[in-house]
């Protein structure tokens, strides 16, 4: 599959924190989401994804290329969102919108007074006076407005309301349809995945716990919920996740027949969710690892 | 590079307006300090020069204020277009903040309200020598620490000049002999040199010399802007 976006052993070393050998790519036509909690190292990914920053150990590519060295016509073909979007705060949007367009070849002003129209942003107000969630809006129409073929979200939805969010993701949904844009999309509100998603990357601590098609998880991990009497069976089962709550233990495992024909009924066995996935998920993969 | 100068002149248009105006009416005030009479348009020009070479310290600044150097590197541009955008237009600030005060001096002169000596015909080459020298010296900190180097680079520059006049004028000039002898040994160098070659060929040297001294920073700056991580 040709990717877009490309992690291979990707590492990169903070006082407090690091990234370990990341490897996962975005396949051209598809969503990608990055899910993760707090200081996981999503933006972290992303930053090295547009050359911000350099890394330290592994290589990244975009469109095949380094962006460190090939950064400026890598940019013009990604579009990015950040998750606290950054402006002259003093500039009304359709201002900002003058200011980026000579930077990108492919610029379409018309899509750009159209998507600003569409999702509610004045346009001659000053981006300060507007609120986190219409400033997101502007940034997410100023990476459409270029006709990115990549476009890295970070933390899009965070402060939107439910009915834009819907909005933006069937628009994501529908850029894809191309079969050549794609979209590497991090997010802490995994809901949104399970919609749009192609396929899931989960991050924890920097170490990446589990990277392939999302309905991989949907269709055959599930949770085992028992009494704790069956932890140390649980356990042999080899879970992603194995967590001791007050009513018993709760197990995130890969094969819901295996589980099902194992417990039968002395556990509850639900098909996961990826709330499920991103709650539980502790271990990395055996087959990723 | 041309759309980045494009972005900074409609981004810093208003503010950098704003303080040419107060920037020269408060140099306008210069002459009136002088008491001698002698104090010539070319040595006010150099004057006005050193202060408007740390204009661009507003583009800088309000880089930094809006936190947009993220947003700026993540445009198509290369980093060494970024840092060459910053070179090009802080001269054209520092450039023309001096043409500005100048141009205000020059009226009021020539209206008698503040009669200065006509200028030497060394002024085309003291402004940029002057401009050229300071920027040289404080861009690579500007670009690598944002605002934050350039006000070190300030408080530095101010405290080793406090210290300096301190240790003079309790220990006599005999304190700092190898400064004293530095500047003198160097101004006559430059005095000899002038001698030697003419005004036309020292100028064209100096200018030259200037020149050199922004391309080794401006490379400095780049090699430095291309490790910057945002």
């Amino acid at each position: 599959m040709d990717s877009a976006l490309e992690f291979s052993g990707i590492a990169k070393n903070y006082e407090g924190f690091a990234l370990r050998k990341i490897s996962f790519s975005v396949p051209r036509g598809y969503i990608v989401g990055l899910i993760g909690p707090n200081g996981a190292g999503k933006t972290t990914l992303i930053r090295l994804a547009l050359g911000l920053i350099r890394s330290d150990g592994g290589a990244v590519e975009v469109f095949g290329r380094d962006p460190r060295l090939a950064g400026a016509d890598i940019r013009a073909r990604i579009g990015f969102v950040h998750e606290a979007p950054s402006f002259y705060d003093y500039l009304s949007a359709e201002r900002v919108g003058a200011i980026m367009a000579p930077f990108y070849p492919a610029w379409d002003q018309t899509l750009f007074g159209r998507l600003i129209a569409e999702f509610g942003v004045p346009p001659r107000k000053a981006v300060s006076s507007l609120s986190r969630g219409t400033r997101t809006k502007l940034a997410i129409a100023l990476a459409l407005a270029h006709r990115a073929e990549l476009l890295l979200l970070d933390e899009p939805t965070v402060g939107l309301d439910p009915v834009f969010r819907e909005e933006l993701l069937g628009r994501l949904s529908a850029l894809i349809g191309d079969g050549f844009t794609s979209v590497l999309f991090s997010t802490q509100i995994v809901g949104d995945l399970e919609r749009i998603a192609d396929f899931i990357v989960l991050i924890r601590d920097g170490r990446l716990l589990f990277s392939g098609p999302k309905d991989d998880i949907l269709d055959h991990w599930a949770v085992v919920r028992a009494g704790a009497d069956l932890s140390a069976e649980l356990a042999a089962l080899g879970p992603r996740g194995l967590t001791t709550t007050r009513q018993g233990v709760e197990a995130l495992v890969e094969d819901i027949d295996e589980a099902r024909r194992r417990f039968g009924r002395r556990a509850l066995v639900e098909k996961a969710t990826l709330e499920d996935v991103f709650l539980l998920c502790r271990e990395v993969s055996r087959r990723e690892s | 590079m041309w759309k980045l100068l494009r972005k900074d002149l409609i981004l810093n248009w208003r503010t950098l307006g704003l303080t040419y105006c107060l920037w020269s009416a408060l140099w306008l005030g210069g002459p009136a300090i002088d008491t001698s009479g002698s104090l010539t348009f070319g040595m006010w020009s150099g004057m006005v020069s050193v202060a408007c070479s740390f204009l661009p310290i507003i583009l800088i600044g309000r880089e930094d204020k809006f936190k947009a150097w993220a947003l700026a590197c993540s445009l198509p541009v290369t980093r060494d277009a970024i840092v060459r955008s910053r070179y090009v237009g802080g001269w054209l600030v520092a450039l023309s903040g001096v043409a500005v005060a100048a141009a205000a001096m020059g009226a009021l002169s020539l209206a008698g309200v503040r009669p200065l000596l006509p200028p030497t015909p060394m002024l085309p080459v003291v402004v940029p020598t002057v401009i050229g020298i300071i920027l040289a010296l404080m861009l690579p900190l500007g670009l690598r620490f944002g605002i934050t180097g350039l006000i070190g680079f300030l408080v530095a520059t101010q405290l080793l000049g406090v210290v300096l006049l301190l240790a003079s004028a309790l220990f006599g000039s005999s304190a700092i002999p190898l400064i004293e002898s530095a500047v003198k040994n160097t101004a006559g160098a430059v005095g000899t040199l002038h001698r030697t070659l003419g005004s036309v060929a020292f100028s064209v040297v100096l200018l030259a010399a200037v020149a050199a001294l922004n391309t080794a920073s401006c490379g400095l700056s780049a090699w430095i802007f291309r490790r910057r991580e945002f």
